[in-house]
């Protein structure tokens, strides 16, 4: 198979937040959000991210979609680098990127009609005349599959499932190349999750965009991607395409996540693997290995080196000093 | 079929209605609906938002709001609790039946210490000296697997993690050895790993103390792995119950079904999620006959027409024509 | 349910389902129309002096009875009131859309600027209201004229900090992100997002400023601060009237009556409109 272009590029993307202390004499601490992260979009592909809450992804996606900028490291969208970019070239360069959110109530103003959130970013990026706006809201309305009589409703007239449609209908408005779905399916219930996952699983052969899917929720992300990078204490601590991920996980943190999993087959239950104590604080963490607090397996020096990304197979990346060595069977 | 005796019963709701009176009118949000719980079991409740599954557990503990009305009984060990006065159910409450909500921070007081707010309970319904109230605090918090129970004592809610405020919650709910735990989405709100360590611990106290446990959940994953009988609810009715292998394997109702069909657990990439069509109704706006028949694969003509009655056939319940006409026909 | 379309007609609907709001909006137009129109309505110049007739009670010619001087009382009353409107709506106009701007600009860009700006108006908002008008007009010079501003920029600590407040509330909202990621520039954030939002609580905040401009416009007239005679607005009335307030009670009751009908239909509007509003969403 031929390598697709990429189309989307993180290179060594870190996010820190100062973070106040009372106290006179404290140093201010430092919050790594995102701890130096470096990932790939090829074209066509979902790259899924998975993490606890407060692991950093929503954070890596704002980055991403360059709604935030990084503290170091680069972006690459289409190529281009949008830190050297003015405002307006950042506006042009951001069509091609949309982002659907987690809170579908939230995510549309309030105050509008749903036929004025619809057609704004057409206005916004002049594409084309009112009657055309209309008309080709129409049609998003029409491919996520809902009636035409919604255009003339308030958010609040509309359920979940439903806002969480036109959401996606109001990203894919500009064509874009690259969406990011961050939670998008957390706030819904289970019979509309299947139906929004549905809709974005077709949406993706018709129009070929690239996604990346963002979500706690190792199930939904195993059905939508075709790669997954697993996120830890604002770092990738494993990244390996679905498959191999869940047969060969080599870093502890997946394993507890994937055995943590509430599955109703008790086939997918069989391997217990639980962690004890909770995810610390990522503000001033102690040197080393971040997971090493909790990981069963760890060694001495996993508490005093920083693991280097360490390719196990083809495009099976881990952050683990003992990749390889742990006996999962026992 | 012996252990299903009266004297195994902790708790027997029979035609239990609650309905909310509105700016919108009246409305039921459960309709007439029976359940059991066995002694030391977990039986789990699954349902979509809105389907009744949280004002069942609220009735049976009497925490509904004034303008509610209740009609039915909900019988314990005989006596009927929707009987009883206010100060009546202040002796069950916390003595007998005890419930976590789905989210511990909010639940908590703030502004007391850990010893102080599990010390109150103590107090309430079985005074004794403070030592005496120490120890069995202590005693608790291992139970609920506190790494450090003495220096957890000493803390404030807010200095503890959203999964130890959650095991403060169960330990709390546990101190005077209830007889029947409700849960209300426990752990809605935490993330997978702490998730899959709280279902254990509940899991295991059940074991431990004999308690039986209501649990209420919107994951059907969740109460597959944690229930022994499920109940599952929609539209303010329990569609079906049944012993947790026997509804997953061969769910009988088409909205358990389609639940299942709809976890994106089993598929992976390619294949469509069998999703159900439509959205949960309204509670003010609920269909005539068997609610479920206008997103049912299955419906004829008798379901639009009639209430389908309840069939009980070989320990299971369900709610639909369909095999009500095949069990008649043998 | 069937989807109303037109919000307007809503709150609309829902403002005038209670009688208090209706009869409090009348007065206060009946109020405004009195004052506006007042040169038709006064039987006579409300400066021309009478000494013959002093505190002549009130009668049919002259409802409100004459003052100290022998004055028409019903025009003193009414040029009062349009002096008291007048600088009062200035200043709101001035300090509302001042303290908005000022507002939305701290709440939506915050940073820096935010915090100059703040730590300015968190000082003069531990300054008295009145206190501050007082200030602000002696450094303005004393006159008629620079008195409307002075109580215009006084009003603008208070209005910042509340718009502030609102727009940050606004400013995390996930619309807000999801409108920069379609590409919305930040002005159109503010006018097409955040100003359609705040719209609502920016009028109810116009009706409680212009009440509050009318009181302390009178609190001031009151402590002859302002205006120079024969100039009277409502606060000098009701201290001329001070002194006879025993034997010619009208002459204080009258205009003060008419600063408590103004606030107070001001208030319940505002009261009113707020619930009509809340209804809607």
């Amino acid at each position: 198979m031929a390598e697709a272009q990429i189309i989307l590029e993180a290179r060594n993307l870190s996010k820190r937040y100062p973070v106040k202390k009372t106290g006179l004499l404290k140093r201010p601490s430092v919050l790594k959000a995102v701890d130096d992260v470096s990932l790939c979009l090829r074209e066509g592909e979902v790259l899924g991210i998975v993490g606890e809450s407060g692991c950093g992804k929503s954070t890596l996606a704002r980055m991403l979609a360059w709604l935030i900028r990084p503290t170091s490291g680069s972006v690459l969208l289409l190529g281009e680098d949008p830190s050297g970019l003015s405002d307006k070239e950042i506006r042009k360069l951001r069509r091609n990127i949309q982002v659907i959110f987690q809170n579908p109530h939230a995510s549309l103003d309030p105050g509008r009609l749903i036929r004025e959130s619809l057609a704004e970013p057409l206005q916004i990026h002049r594409i084309c005349s009112q009657e055309e706006a209309w008309q080709k809201s129409r049609d998003l309305l029409h491919m996520v599959g809902m009636d035409e009589d919604a255009m003339d409703k308030y958010p609040e007239e509309l359920s979940g499932g439903q806002l969480q449609r036109i959401c996606i209908a109001r990203a894919l408005a500009l064509e874009p190349k690259i969406l990011i779905c961050d939670e998008c399916v957390s706030a819904l219930d289970v019979s509309n999750q299947a139906q929004v996952l549905n809709l974005l699983m077709d949406l993706r052969k018709k129009l070929n965009v690239s996604m990346v899917f963002i979500s706690h929720d190792l199930r939904v992300v195993r059905f939508m991607s075709t790669r997954i990078a697993v996120m830890y204490l604002g770092r990738i601590v494993e990244e390996a395409g679905t498959e191999e991920l869940y047969l060969n996980a080599e870093h502890p943190y997946t394993r507890a996540l994937l055995s943590s999993v509430p599955a109703a087959n008790p086939a997918l239950r069989e391997m217990r693997f639980r962690l004890t104590g909770d995810i610390p604080s990522p503000v001033d963490l102690p040197p080393g290995c971040s997971f090493a607090s909790r990981c069963p397996y760890a060694k001495e020096e996993c508490r005093q080196w920083v693991p280097e990304r360490l390719t196990i197979r083809e495009g099976h990346d881990t952050l683990c000093l003992r990749a390889g060595e742990i006996n999962w069977k026992e | 079929m012996s252990k299903n005796t009266e004297n195994n019963l902790h708790l027997q709701v029979k035609d239990l209605t609650i309905g909310f009176r509105t700016r919108q009118g009246e409305a039921e949000a459960v309709r007439r609906i029976s359940f059991q719980l066995r002694q030391g079991e977990i039986l789990g409740f699954v349902g979509e938002s809105g389907s009744g599954k949280s004002v069942t557990c609220k009735s049976i503990i009497g925490l509904l709001p004034e303008n509610v009305t209740l009609s039915g009984d909900i019988l314990f060990h005989g006596k009927n609790l929707l009987a009883c006065t206010e100060k009546e159910m202040e002796k069950y409450r916390g003595r007998h039946i005890s419930m976590v909500f789905q989210e511990p921070m909010g639940s908590l007081d703030p502004s007391f210490r850990i010893e102080q707010l599990l010390q109150e309970v103590i107090m309430v319904h079985d005074p004794c000296s403070r030592e005496e109230a120490r120890r069995r605090s202590l005693d608790m918090l291992k139970k609920v697997d506190i790494a450090d129970p003495v220096n957890c004592l000493k803390r404030y809610p807010f200095e503890l993690s959203g999964g130890m405020q959650q095991r403060i919650m169960i330990a709390m709910a546990l101190l005077c050895r209830p007889e029947i735990l409700l849960a209300d989405e426990p752990t809605t709100a935490l993330d997978v790993i702490t998730q899959g360590q709280i279902l254990d611990l509940l899991r295991r106290l059940n074991d431990e103390l004999g308690t039986s446990v209501i649990l209420i959940s919107h994951d059907m994953g969740i109460v597959a792995q944690t229930a022994d009988r499920v109940a599952v609810m929609y539209c303010g009715q329990i569609v079906e119950t049944a012993d947790v292998q026997d509804l997953i394997n061969h769910p009988m109702h088409p909205y358990t079904e389609g639940l299942l069909a709809s976890l994106p657990e089993r598929q992976t990439g390619g294949e469509e999620l069998r999703t159900i069509p439509g959205t949960v109704p309204s509670i003010y706006n609920i269909p005539s006959g068997c609610t479920f028949h206008n997103r049912c694969p299955y419906a004829r003509s008798v379901c639009a027409a009639e209430a389908p009655p309840m069939l009980m056939h070989d320990g299971r319940e369900v709610l639909c024509w369909r095999h009500h006409e095949r069990y008649q026909n043998g | 349910m069937t989807p109303k379309r037109n919000k307007l007609a809503n709150i609309v609907r829902a403002y005038f389902s209670r009688p208090l709001n209706t009869i409090a909006l009348l007065c206060f137009i009946l109020v405004v129309l009195l004052c506006v129109f007042a040169p038709l309505i006064v039987p006579e110049n409300y400066n021309t002096i009478h000494v013959n007739r002093i505190f002549e009670k009130p009668s049919w010619q002259h409802i409100f009875g004459r003052d100290r001087l022998g004055r028409d009382y019903l025009g003193r009353v009414l040029f009062g009131g349009r002096l008291t409107l007048k600088v009062a709506s200035f200043a709101t106009v001035i300090g509302f859309l001042l303290g908005t701007a000022a507002g939305i600009l701290c709440g939506y860009f915050g940073n820096t600027l935010d915090t100059v700006v703040m730590r300015f108006i968190e000082t003069l908002e531990a300054v008295p209201f009145l206190l501050l008008v007082l200030v602000f007009e002696i450094m303005l010079g004393l006159g008629t004229g620079n008195y409307r501003y002075a109580l215009g920029v006084a009003m603008i600590p208070r209005l910042t900090h509340f718009v502030r407040a609102e727009v940050m509330k606004l400013r995390s909202q996930e619309y807000i992100e999801a409108s920069r990621s379609i590409g919305c520039s930040e002005m159109q954030i503010i006018f097409r997002h955040i100003l359609n939002n705040i719209f609502p609580i920016l009028i109810l905040q116009l009706l409680r400023c212009f009440a509050e401009a009318v009181l302390t416009c009178t609190i001031c007239g009151y402590l002859q601060i302002g205006f120079t005679p024969p100039m009277a607005d409502w606060g000098t009335l009701v201290a001329d009237g001070y002194h006879v307030l025993r034997v010619y009670p009208w002459i204080s009751l009258l205009p003060s009556g008419s600063v408590i009908l103004t606030v107070l239909s001001l208030n319940l509007i505002g009261n009113g409109l707020h619930d009509a509003l809340g209804q809607k969403q």
